[in-house]
């Protein structure tokens, strides 16, 4: 595995720790244009992007309209890891892209398999997710007070692509 | 109340065995509060023994954004959640004011005892991780559906 690819994920684990990470997600090599995943459908996976870009998308009245891209180390589908959950936008590949999933269920595994390295990974998220619920928070506040389109375009890609 | 019975009861904790609902309730402190108690000040950056997270028992609390003129972020909280979890992770300033709407009854878990679950390596630090990522996210995903809606007025 490219070792700066997980390090978001990974940042309080050795390498043995990150190895057995790594083995619990699985990997999934795409061509560009392939959807990975639609807006409204279920999801039950952490997609990471091992090497390419993902972007992310919804369908405003028939418009495309980009929510922003997600280079090598970025994630999504947070929620989906820990709870029953449908996408809110559809995820496509821009180019040849690697991406490692980590489902809910080899979660659910990992925890009982390796509760230390489950430990330091939720740690992560929950560092990773404060940082970016803060984030969200100042975004649609600016946007409700003062829409002003490019800040709010450029916020919306930190947010949703959070690349490495 | 009973503290230990109330989180039992509490879906976040489902997952907690007795022991560790025990052990949760021990590092944890019920509270009584009539309507218009401020728990969490958006903004306040104190660091203090007072510097808390919150798990709403009973009762609703509110939750708002200054800033937020269409009340978009604006929600009241449902018995089980817990609040005031970003301040006490990144060590930043109060992200939002929470206020009582009534009778409300809580337990509150200090700093000390939040970093000591948090940073420990036993079953019940990663289980209580479990509990705090689950509730950062449903918040984060909550808010990019808002954000969705500000997309698509636009």
């Amino acid at each position: 595995m490219g070792a700066v690819v997980l390090d978001r994920l990974a940042a309080h684990m050795d390498a043995t720790q990150r190895e057995v990470l790594r083995t619990a997600m699985a990997a999934l090599e795409v061509d560009a244009g392939h959807v990975l995943f639609r807006d409204g459908q279920p999801l039950d996976a952490l997609h990471v992007v091992d090497t390419g870009a993902l972007g992310l998308s919804i369908d405003v009245d028939g418009r495309d309209v980009a929510l922003g891209r997600i280079t090598p180390g970025g994630f999504t589908g947070e929620l989906s890891l820990l709870d029953p959950t449908t996408a809110h936008a559809t995820a496509t590949a821009l180019e040849p892209t690697r991406i490692l999933k980590l489902s809910r269920e080899a979660l659910t595994k990992l925890r009982a398999t390796d509760t230390v390295v489950a430990s330091l990974l939720l740690r992560a998220l929950v560092e990773d997710l404060a940082e970016r619920v803060r984030h969200a928070n100042t975004i649609a506040v600016d946007d409700a007070a003062a829409p002003k389109r490019g800040w709010f375009e450029s916020a919306l890609a930190k947010l949703f692509g959070g690349g490495a | 109340m009973d503290l230990a019975a109330a989180l039992r009861n509490a879906s976040a904790f489902a997952e907690l065995d007795a022991g560790e609902i025990d052990a949760l309730a021990r590092a944890m402190t019920i509270e009584s509060h009539g309507d218009g108690h401020v728990f969490i000040r958006e903004g306040d950056a104190r660091r203090s023994v007072s510097d808390a997270v919150f798990v709403l028992l009973s009762g609703v609390v509110r939750v708002t954004r200054s800033g937020d003129p269409r009340k978009a972020l604006q929600r009241e909280l449902a018995p089980g959640e817990l609040f005031g979890l970003i301040a006490l992770v990144d060590r930043g300033a109060r992200t939002a004011t929470c206020t009582a709407v009534g009778p409300v009854e809580t337990a509150s878990l200090n700093r000390a005892a939040f970093d000591h679950l948090l940073h420990s390596n036993a079953e019940l630090a990663c289980k209580f991780q479990l509990v705090v990522a689950r509730q950062l996210a449903r918040d984060f995903d909550r808010l990019q559906r808002v954000l969705r809606e500000a997309i698509a007025r636009r």
